[in-house]
Protein backbone atom coordinates (compact mmCIF):
# COMPACT_ATOMS: atom_id res chain seq x y z
CA UNK A 1 0.00 0.00 0.00
CA UNK A 2 1.23 3.47 -0.76
CA UNK A 3 2.01 5.71 2.15
CA UNK A 4 0.79 9.21 1.45
CA UNK A 5 1.23 10.56 4.95
CA UNK A 6 4.60 12.07 4.06
CA UNK A 7 4.16 15.16 1.97
CA UNK A 8 6.68 17.62 0.66
CA UNK A 9 4.92 20.61 2.12
CA UNK A 10 7.92 21.89 3.99
CA UNK A 11 10.09 22.38 0.92
CA UNK A 12 9.62 25.20 -1.54
CA UNK A 13 10.06 24.10 -5.13
CA UNK A 14 8.09 24.44 -8.29
CA UNK A 15 7.04 22.61 -11.40
CA UNK A 16 4.34 22.84 -14.03
CA UNK A 17 0.77 22.06 -13.02
CA UNK A 18 0.07 18.37 -12.40
CA UNK A 19 -3.13 17.40 -14.22
CA UNK A 20 -3.41 13.70 -13.54
CA UNK A 21 -1.38 10.55 -12.98
CA UNK A 22 -1.44 6.88 -13.88
CA UNK A 23 0.08 3.85 -12.19
CA UNK A 24 2.90 2.56 -14.36
CA UNK A 25 2.69 -0.94 -12.89
CA UNK A 26 0.45 -3.09 -10.75
CA UNK A 27 2.88 -2.72 -7.82
CA UNK A 28 2.00 0.99 -7.65
CA UNK A 29 5.60 2.01 -7.10
CA UNK A 30 5.81 4.45 -10.02
CA UNK A 31 3.44 6.89 -11.69
CA UNK A 32 3.28 8.76 -14.96
CA UNK A 33 2.29 12.36 -14.36
CA UNK A 34 0.66 14.61 -16.93
CA UNK A 35 1.89 18.20 -16.57
CA UNK A 36 0.52 21.38 -18.07
CA UNK A 37 2.65 24.41 -18.81
CA UNK A 38 1.60 28.01 -18.46
CA UNK A 39 0.87 28.08 -22.19
CA UNK A 40 -1.46 25.06 -21.76
CA UNK A 41 0.84 22.69 -23.64
CA UNK A 42 1.21 19.32 -21.95
CA UNK A 43 3.88 16.68 -21.41
CA UNK A 44 4.37 13.68 -19.19
CA UNK A 45 7.00 12.68 -16.65
CA UNK A 46 7.65 9.77 -14.34
CA UNK A 47 7.93 9.72 -10.57
CA UNK A 48 9.27 6.89 -8.43
CA UNK A 49 7.83 6.13 -5.03
CA UNK A 50 9.02 8.60 -2.37
CA UNK A 51 10.57 10.99 -4.90
CA UNK A 52 9.75 14.68 -4.50
CA UNK A 53 7.47 14.59 -7.51
CA UNK A 54 5.69 11.55 -6.01
CA UNK A 55 5.15 13.31 -2.69
CA UNK A 56 4.03 16.48 -4.36
CA UNK A 57 1.59 14.58 -6.55
CA UNK A 58 0.02 12.88 -3.56
CA UNK A 59 -0.12 16.19 -1.80
CA UNK A 60 -2.63 17.16 -4.46
CA UNK A 61 -4.28 13.84 -5.39
CA UNK A 62 -5.43 10.75 -3.53
CA UNK A 63 -4.75 7.10 -4.27
CA UNK A 64 -8.40 6.67 -5.17
CA UNK A 65 -8.11 9.41 -7.76
CA UNK A 66 -5.07 7.86 -9.41
CA UNK A 67 -6.86 4.49 -9.37
CA UNK A 68 -9.73 6.17 -11.16
CA UNK A 69 -7.42 7.89 -13.69
CA UNK A 70 -5.76 4.56 -14.40
CA UNK A 71 -9.07 2.71 -14.81
CA UNK A 72 -10.41 5.40 -17.12
CA UNK A 73 -7.34 5.28 -19.32
CA UNK A 74 -7.40 1.48 -19.40
CA UNK A 75 -11.05 1.59 -20.45
CA UNK A 76 -10.33 4.10 -23.20
CA UNK A 77 -7.40 2.01 -24.42
CA UNK A 78 -9.49 -1.15 -24.51
CA UNK A 79 -12.30 0.67 -26.30
CA UNK A 80 -9.87 1.74 -29.02
CA UNK A 81 -8.87 -1.87 -29.55
CA UNK A 82 -5.43 -3.16 -30.50
CA UNK A 83 -3.24 -0.89 -32.58
CA UNK A 84 -2.71 -1.76 -36.20
CA UNK A 85 0.23 -4.08 -36.82
CA UNK A 86 1.95 -1.46 -38.90
CA UNK A 87 2.16 0.89 -35.96
CA UNK A 88 3.59 -1.85 -33.77
CA UNK A 89 6.18 -2.69 -36.39
CA UNK A 90 7.24 0.93 -36.69
CA UNK A 91 7.60 1.18 -32.95
CA UNK A 92 9.53 -2.07 -32.80
CA UNK A 93 11.88 -0.87 -35.53
CA UNK A 94 12.39 2.48 -33.81
CA UNK A 95 13.09 0.73 -30.51
CA UNK A 96 15.62 -1.49 -32.21
CA UNK A 97 17.34 1.48 -33.85
CA UNK A 98 17.33 3.36 -30.58
CA UNK A 99 18.86 0.34 -28.84
CA UNK A 100 21.55 0.07 -31.48
CA UNK A 101 22.39 3.77 -31.13
CA UNK A 102 22.56 3.41 -27.36
CA UNK A 103 24.86 0.43 -27.71
CA UNK A 104 27.09 2.32 -30.15
CA UNK A 105 27.19 5.31 -27.77
CA UNK A 106 28.11 3.02 -24.87
CA UNK A 107 30.93 1.52 -26.90
CA UNK A 108 32.23 4.98 -27.79
CA UNK A 109 32.16 5.95 -24.13
CA UNK A 110 34.07 2.82 -23.18
CA UNK A 111 36.68 3.54 -25.83
CA UNK A 112 36.99 7.18 -24.77
CA UNK A 113 37.49 6.16 -21.18
CA UNK A 114 40.17 3.64 -22.18
CA UNK A 115 41.94 6.36 -24.16
CA UNK A 116 41.87 8.63 -21.11
CA UNK A 117 43.38 5.82 -19.06
CA UNK A 118 46.07 5.43 -21.72
CA UNK A 119 46.84 9.16 -21.62
CA UNK A 120 47.31 8.93 -17.86
CA UNK A 121 50.13 6.40 -18.26
CA UNK A 122 53.33 8.45 -17.79
CA UNK A 123 54.99 6.97 -20.89
CA UNK A 124 52.04 8.12 -23.00
CA UNK A 125 51.37 11.38 -21.19
CA UNK A 126 54.96 12.56 -21.50
CA UNK A 127 55.62 11.19 -24.96
CA UNK A 128 56.26 13.57 -27.79
CA UNK A 129 55.74 10.82 -30.31
CA UNK A 130 52.84 12.51 -32.07
CA UNK A 131 52.18 9.65 -34.43
CA UNK A 132 51.64 7.03 -31.73
CA UNK A 133 49.63 9.40 -29.53
CA UNK A 134 47.45 10.15 -32.53
CA UNK A 135 46.96 6.43 -33.11
CA UNK A 136 45.76 6.01 -29.54
CA UNK A 137 43.21 8.81 -30.02
CA UNK A 138 41.97 7.25 -33.24
CA UNK A 139 41.91 3.65 -32.02
CA UNK A 140 38.75 1.77 -32.85
CA UNK A 141 39.13 -0.97 -30.25
CA UNK A 142 40.54 -1.64 -26.80
CA UNK A 143 43.01 -4.07 -28.35
CA UNK A 144 44.33 -1.38 -30.66
CA UNK A 145 44.75 1.02 -27.76
CA UNK A 146 46.67 -1.62 -25.80
CA UNK A 147 48.90 -2.38 -28.76
CA UNK A 148 49.87 1.24 -29.34
CA UNK A 149 50.40 1.88 -25.64
CA UNK A 150 52.67 -1.18 -25.56
CA UNK A 151 54.67 0.22 -28.46
CA UNK A 152 55.09 3.54 -26.67
CA UNK A 153 56.17 1.81 -23.49
CA UNK A 154 58.66 -0.33 -25.40
CA UNK A 155 60.13 2.82 -26.92
CA UNK A 156 60.33 4.33 -23.47
CA UNK A 157 62.22 1.29 -22.12
CA UNK A 158 64.64 1.46 -25.03
CA UNK A 159 65.13 5.13 -24.28
CA UNK A 160 65.87 4.43 -20.61
CA UNK A 161 68.31 1.69 -21.60
CA UNK A 162 70.13 3.96 -24.00
CA UNK A 163 70.24 6.65 -21.37
CA UNK A 164 71.74 4.26 -18.79
CA UNK A 165 74.44 3.42 -21.28
CA UNK A 166 75.07 7.12 -21.89
CA UNK A 167 73.94 6.69 -25.46
CA UNK A 168 71.17 9.29 -25.12
CA UNK A 169 71.93 12.98 -24.90
CA UNK A 170 69.07 14.95 -23.29
CA UNK A 171 68.08 17.17 -20.38
CA UNK A 172 67.07 15.53 -17.07
CA UNK A 173 63.35 14.99 -16.62
CA UNK A 174 61.44 17.57 -14.63
CA UNK A 175 59.57 16.59 -11.48
CA UNK A 176 56.21 15.03 -12.22
CA UNK A 177 52.97 15.93 -10.49
CA UNK A 178 51.24 12.93 -8.98
CA UNK A 179 47.50 13.09 -9.48
CA UNK A 180 44.48 10.86 -9.01
CA UNK A 181 43.89 8.30 -11.76
CA UNK A 182 40.70 7.82 -13.70
CA UNK A 183 39.96 4.67 -11.74
CA UNK A 184 40.29 6.50 -8.43
CA UNK A 185 37.88 9.15 -9.62
CA UNK A 186 35.45 6.59 -11.00
CA UNK A 187 35.18 5.08 -7.56
CA UNK A 188 34.68 8.41 -5.85
CA UNK A 189 31.29 9.53 -4.63
CA UNK A 190 30.50 12.77 -6.54
CA UNK A 191 31.17 15.73 -4.33
CA UNK A 192 29.54 19.11 -4.41
CA UNK A 193 31.39 22.18 -5.55
CA UNK A 194 33.58 24.30 -3.38
CA UNK B 1 51.29 30.30 -35.05
CA UNK B 2 48.37 32.70 -34.94
CA UNK B 3 47.81 34.95 -31.95
CA UNK B 4 44.43 36.46 -32.85
CA UNK B 5 42.47 33.20 -32.81
CA UNK B 6 42.82 30.21 -30.54
CA UNK B 7 41.26 27.42 -28.57
CA UNK B 8 40.52 27.81 -24.87
CA UNK B 9 40.13 24.72 -22.68
CA UNK B 10 39.32 24.48 -18.99
CA UNK B 11 40.07 21.51 -16.75
CA UNK B 12 39.23 21.56 -13.05
CA UNK B 13 37.64 19.50 -10.31
CA UNK B 14 38.48 16.03 -11.65
CA UNK B 15 41.82 14.72 -12.92
CA UNK B 16 40.20 12.97 -15.89
CA UNK B 17 39.02 16.38 -17.13
CA UNK B 18 42.63 17.47 -17.15
CA UNK B 19 43.77 14.32 -18.94
CA UNK B 20 40.93 14.73 -21.43
CA UNK B 21 42.00 18.33 -22.06
CA UNK B 22 45.52 17.09 -22.85
CA UNK B 23 44.10 14.57 -25.29
CA UNK B 24 41.89 17.23 -26.89
CA UNK B 25 44.89 19.56 -27.21
CA UNK B 26 46.85 16.72 -28.78
CA UNK B 27 44.12 16.33 -31.40
CA UNK B 28 43.93 20.08 -32.03
CA UNK B 29 47.67 20.17 -32.61
CA UNK B 30 47.20 17.53 -35.28
CA UNK B 31 44.27 19.15 -37.09
CA UNK B 32 44.75 22.87 -36.35
CA UNK B 33 48.52 23.22 -35.87
CA UNK B 34 48.57 26.96 -36.51
CA UNK B 35 46.09 27.81 -33.78
CA UNK B 36 47.27 28.07 -30.18
CA UNK B 37 45.64 25.94 -27.50
CA UNK B 38 45.58 27.32 -23.96
CA UNK B 39 44.44 25.72 -20.72
CA UNK B 40 42.95 27.17 -17.55
CA UNK B 41 43.31 24.77 -14.65
CA UNK B 42 43.89 24.38 -10.95
CA UNK B 43 47.30 25.24 -9.53
CA UNK B 44 47.94 21.60 -8.59
CA UNK B 45 47.93 20.56 -12.28
CA UNK B 46 49.84 23.51 -13.73
CA UNK B 47 53.15 21.66 -13.73
CA UNK B 48 51.84 18.32 -14.99
CA UNK B 49 54.39 16.98 -17.51
CA UNK B 50 51.65 16.26 -20.04
CA UNK B 51 50.92 19.99 -20.24
CA UNK B 52 53.74 20.40 -22.72
CA UNK B 53 51.06 19.99 -25.37
CA UNK B 54 49.49 23.37 -24.51
CA UNK B 55 50.85 26.67 -25.75
CA UNK B 56 50.10 28.25 -22.41
CA UNK B 57 48.75 27.00 -19.08
CA UNK B 58 47.06 29.32 -16.60
CA UNK B 59 46.52 28.26 -12.99
CA UNK B 60 44.41 29.80 -10.26
CA UNK B 61 41.13 28.15 -11.19
CA UNK B 62 38.85 26.97 -8.36
CA UNK B 63 38.02 23.30 -7.93
CA UNK B 64 34.61 23.77 -9.49
CA UNK B 65 32.97 21.84 -12.30
CA UNK B 66 31.86 25.18 -13.72
CA UNK B 67 35.20 26.99 -13.63
CA UNK B 68 34.94 27.53 -17.36
CA UNK B 69 32.56 30.41 -16.67
CA UNK B 70 35.35 32.11 -14.74
CA UNK B 71 38.05 31.39 -17.31
CA UNK B 72 36.26 32.58 -20.46
CA UNK B 73 36.69 36.28 -19.74
CA UNK B 74 40.47 35.94 -19.53
CA UNK B 75 41.02 34.82 -23.09
CA UNK B 76 44.03 36.40 -24.79
CA UNK B 77 42.50 35.88 -28.24
CA UNK B 78 40.40 38.24 -30.37
CA UNK B 79 38.26 35.28 -31.37
CA UNK B 80 38.12 32.32 -29.02
CA UNK B 81 36.79 28.87 -29.58
CA UNK B 82 35.83 27.33 -26.26
CA UNK B 83 35.59 23.54 -26.20
CA UNK B 84 34.55 21.29 -23.34
CA UNK B 85 37.55 19.23 -22.36
CA UNK B 86 35.77 15.92 -23.00
CA UNK B 87 35.88 16.55 -26.73
CA UNK B 88 38.29 15.37 -29.39
CA UNK B 89 39.03 17.05 -32.71
CA UNK B 90 38.78 14.57 -35.57
CA UNK B 91 38.70 16.66 -38.74
CA UNK B 92 41.10 18.92 -40.61
CA UNK B 93 38.33 21.53 -41.00
CA UNK B 94 39.00 22.52 -37.37
CA UNK B 95 40.69 25.87 -38.24
CA UNK B 96 37.55 26.85 -40.19
CA UNK B 97 35.56 27.02 -36.98
CA UNK B 98 36.80 30.58 -36.50
CA UNK B 99 35.03 31.59 -39.73
CA UNK B 100 31.79 30.41 -38.13
CA UNK B 101 31.44 33.73 -36.25
CA UNK B 102 30.05 36.51 -38.44
CA UNK B 103 31.39 40.06 -38.45
CA UNK B 104 29.44 42.33 -36.15
CA UNK B 105 28.42 39.51 -33.81
CA UNK B 106 29.72 38.71 -30.37
CA UNK B 107 29.08 34.98 -30.05
CA UNK B 108 28.07 31.88 -32.03
CA UNK B 109 26.65 28.65 -30.62
CA UNK B 110 25.37 25.31 -31.81
CA UNK B 111 21.87 24.03 -31.09
CA UNK B 112 21.03 21.50 -28.44
CA UNK B 113 19.47 18.35 -29.89
CA UNK B 114 16.80 17.61 -27.33
CA UNK B 115 16.62 13.92 -28.23
CA UNK B 116 20.16 13.59 -26.87
CA UNK B 117 19.96 16.22 -24.13
CA UNK B 118 20.43 15.41 -20.47
CA UNK B 119 17.80 17.95 -19.46
CA UNK B 120 15.27 20.20 -21.21
CA UNK B 121 13.49 23.23 -19.63
CA UNK B 122 11.95 24.76 -22.71
CA UNK B 123 9.24 23.67 -25.10
CA UNK B 124 11.29 21.53 -27.44
CA UNK B 125 8.53 21.51 -30.05
CA UNK B 126 8.74 25.28 -30.39
CA UNK B 127 12.31 26.27 -29.69
CA UNK B 128 15.93 25.22 -30.12
CA UNK B 129 18.49 26.69 -27.75
CA UNK B 130 22.30 26.98 -27.48
CA UNK B 131 24.48 24.15 -26.22
CA UNK B 132 27.02 25.36 -23.65
CA UNK B 133 29.71 22.83 -24.48
CA UNK B 134 31.22 24.75 -27.36
CA UNK B 135 31.12 28.37 -28.48
CA UNK B 136 32.86 31.08 -30.41
CA UNK B 137 33.16 34.57 -29.02
CA UNK B 138 34.78 37.85 -29.88
CA UNK B 139 36.75 39.58 -27.16
CA UNK B 140 35.40 42.99 -26.17
CA UNK B 141 34.56 44.84 -22.98
CA UNK B 142 30.93 43.78 -23.19
CA UNK B 143 31.87 40.15 -23.82
CA UNK B 144 34.22 40.18 -20.84
CA UNK B 145 31.40 41.55 -18.70
CA UNK B 146 29.02 38.96 -20.14
CA UNK B 147 31.30 36.08 -19.22
CA UNK B 148 31.94 37.65 -15.84
CA UNK B 149 28.20 37.91 -15.22
CA UNK B 150 27.67 34.32 -16.32
CA UNK B 151 29.99 33.18 -13.53
CA UNK B 152 28.46 35.61 -11.02
CA UNK B 153 24.89 34.68 -11.93
CA UNK B 154 25.68 30.98 -11.72
CA UNK B 155 27.17 31.42 -8.26
CA UNK B 156 24.32 33.65 -7.12
CA UNK B 157 21.78 31.02 -8.15
CA UNK B 158 23.77 28.30 -6.43
CA UNK B 159 23.71 30.26 -3.20
CA UNK B 160 19.95 30.85 -3.13
CA UNK B 161 17.73 28.76 -0.90
CA UNK B 162 16.73 25.74 -2.97
CA UNK B 163 18.91 27.25 -5.68
CA UNK B 164 15.87 29.15 -6.86
CA UNK B 165 14.50 32.67 -7.12
CA UNK B 166 10.80 33.48 -6.98
CA UNK B 167 10.94 35.39 -10.26
CA UNK B 168 11.40 32.09 -12.13
CA UNK B 169 8.42 30.36 -10.53
CA UNK B 170 5.83 29.46 -13.11
CA UNK B 171 8.22 30.35 -15.92
CA UNK B 172 10.74 27.54 -15.68
CA UNK B 173 10.53 24.05 -14.16
CA UNK B 174 12.59 23.75 -10.99
CA UNK B 175 14.18 20.33 -11.24
CA UNK B 176 15.17 20.52 -14.86
CA UNK B 177 17.13 23.73 -14.36
CA UNK B 178 18.85 22.84 -11.12
CA UNK B 179 22.63 22.54 -11.35
CA UNK B 180 22.90 23.59 -14.98
CA UNK B 181 25.17 26.48 -15.98
CA UNK B 182 23.19 26.70 -19.21
CA UNK B 183 20.16 27.98 -17.32
CA UNK B 184 21.76 31.34 -16.39
CA UNK B 185 23.29 31.39 -19.87
CA UNK B 186 19.87 31.02 -21.48
CA UNK B 187 18.43 33.75 -19.26
CA UNK B 188 21.29 36.06 -20.20
CA UNK B 189 20.84 35.28 -23.89
CA UNK B 190 17.07 35.60 -23.68
CA UNK B 191 16.50 32.42 -25.63
CA UNK B 192 13.37 31.18 -23.85
CA UNK B 193 12.05 34.48 -22.48
CA UNK B 194 13.45 37.99 -22.47
CA UNK B 195 11.95 39.34 -19.27
CA UNK B 196 14.66 38.41 -16.81
CA UNK B 197 16.98 41.05 -15.28
CA UNK B 198 19.92 38.93 -16.38
CA UNK B 199 19.00 39.28 -20.08
CA UNK B 200 21.76 41.00 -22.05
CA UNK B 201 20.20 42.40 -25.23
CA UNK B 202 23.48 44.15 -26.04
CA UNK B 203 25.06 40.80 -26.94
CA UNK B 204 24.52 39.79 -30.56
CA UNK B 205 24.77 36.12 -31.31
CA UNK B 206 23.88 33.61 -34.00
CA UNK B 207 24.17 29.92 -34.76
CA UNK B 208 27.58 28.61 -35.82
CA UNK B 209 27.66 28.95 -39.60
CA UNK B 210 23.94 29.74 -39.32
CA UNK B 211 21.39 32.46 -38.85
CA UNK B 212 20.17 34.64 -36.04
CA UNK B 213 18.13 33.41 -33.10
CA UNK B 214 15.50 32.39 -32.31
CA UNK B 215 15.37 28.94 -33.81
CA UNK B 216 11.70 28.10 -34.22
CA UNK B 217 9.92 25.58 -36.44
CA UNK B 218 9.20 28.10 -39.19
CA UNK B 219 12.81 29.29 -39.60
CA UNK B 220 15.29 27.59 -41.95
CA UNK B 221 17.55 26.85 -38.98
CA UNK B 222 15.03 24.50 -37.45
CA UNK B 223 16.07 21.51 -39.52
CA UNK B 224 19.55 22.66 -40.39
CA UNK B 225 21.77 20.02 -38.86
CA UNK B 226 25.15 21.07 -40.13
CA UNK B 227 26.03 23.08 -37.04
CA UNK B 228 26.13 19.81 -35.15
CA UNK B 229 29.32 18.76 -36.93
CA UNK B 230 31.12 21.44 -34.89
CA UNK B 231 29.78 20.14 -31.58
CA UNK B 232 28.85 16.52 -32.04
CA UNK B 233 27.52 15.08 -28.80
CA UNK B 234 27.62 11.38 -28.15
CA UNK B 235 24.13 10.08 -28.89
CA UNK B 236 23.49 12.33 -31.90
CA UNK B 237 21.96 10.54 -34.87
CA UNK B 238 23.86 10.86 -38.16
CA UNK B 239 20.79 10.19 -40.30
CA UNK B 240 18.66 12.63 -38.39
CA UNK B 241 21.30 15.36 -38.54
CA UNK B 242 22.28 14.73 -42.14
CA UNK B 243 25.91 14.65 -41.02
CA UNK B 244 28.14 11.69 -41.87
CA UNK B 245 30.75 10.42 -39.44
CA UNK B 246 33.45 11.77 -41.76
CA UNK B 247 32.10 15.32 -41.43
CA UNK B 248 32.27 15.57 -37.64
CA UNK B 249 34.91 18.08 -36.51
CA UNK B 250 34.62 18.23 -32.72
CA UNK B 251 33.26 15.11 -31.08
CA UNK B 252 32.07 15.26 -27.48
CA UNK B 253 32.40 12.04 -25.50
CA UNK B 254 30.81 13.05 -22.21
CA UNK B 255 30.87 9.68 -20.50
CA UNK B 256 29.15 8.59 -17.31
CA UNK B 257 32.27 9.42 -15.37
CA UNK B 258 31.74 13.08 -16.19
CA UNK B 259 27.96 13.07 -16.27
CA UNK B 260 27.86 12.13 -12.60
CA UNK B 261 29.76 15.32 -11.93
CA UNK B 262 27.57 17.47 -14.18
CA UNK B 263 24.74 16.51 -11.88
CA UNK B 264 26.49 17.75 -8.74
CA UNK B 265 23.90 19.09 -6.41
CA UNK B 266 21.04 17.90 -8.55
CA UNK B 267 20.61 14.46 -7.05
Amino acid sequence: MVDTTEVAAEEQWTHDTMIEGLWRSAEKKEISILYEREDKSRYSGQALEDSREWKDFFHKFTIEEIDAFTDTHRGQREARGPRPNQEQEIRKREDKQSGERKKAADELETLFRAKLEAFEIPEVRDSENRELRSRIRKSKSLTEISAVVSALMALSIIRVTLKADNLLDEEPESEKVVSGTIEEVANEVPKDED
Amino acid sequence: MRTDEGFLLVATNLKPYHTAAQMLADSLKEFAPNHPVILFTEDKWVNDPGNYIFDKVYGGMPSSNRAKLLALKDTPFDITCYLDSDMVCIHSDAPLIFKGLKDGYDMAWTKIRTYAAAMVWWDKSKLKVPHGGMCLYRKSDKMISFMDEWWENWNWKRNQTWEWDERWTGKYPYWETRGWDQFPLHLMMGVVRQDDPWYRPDIKWHWVYGGDPPCVPDTPDWDEGKDSRWNWIIGYNNDREGVSKDEIVFHDYSCLLFKSQYQNGRI
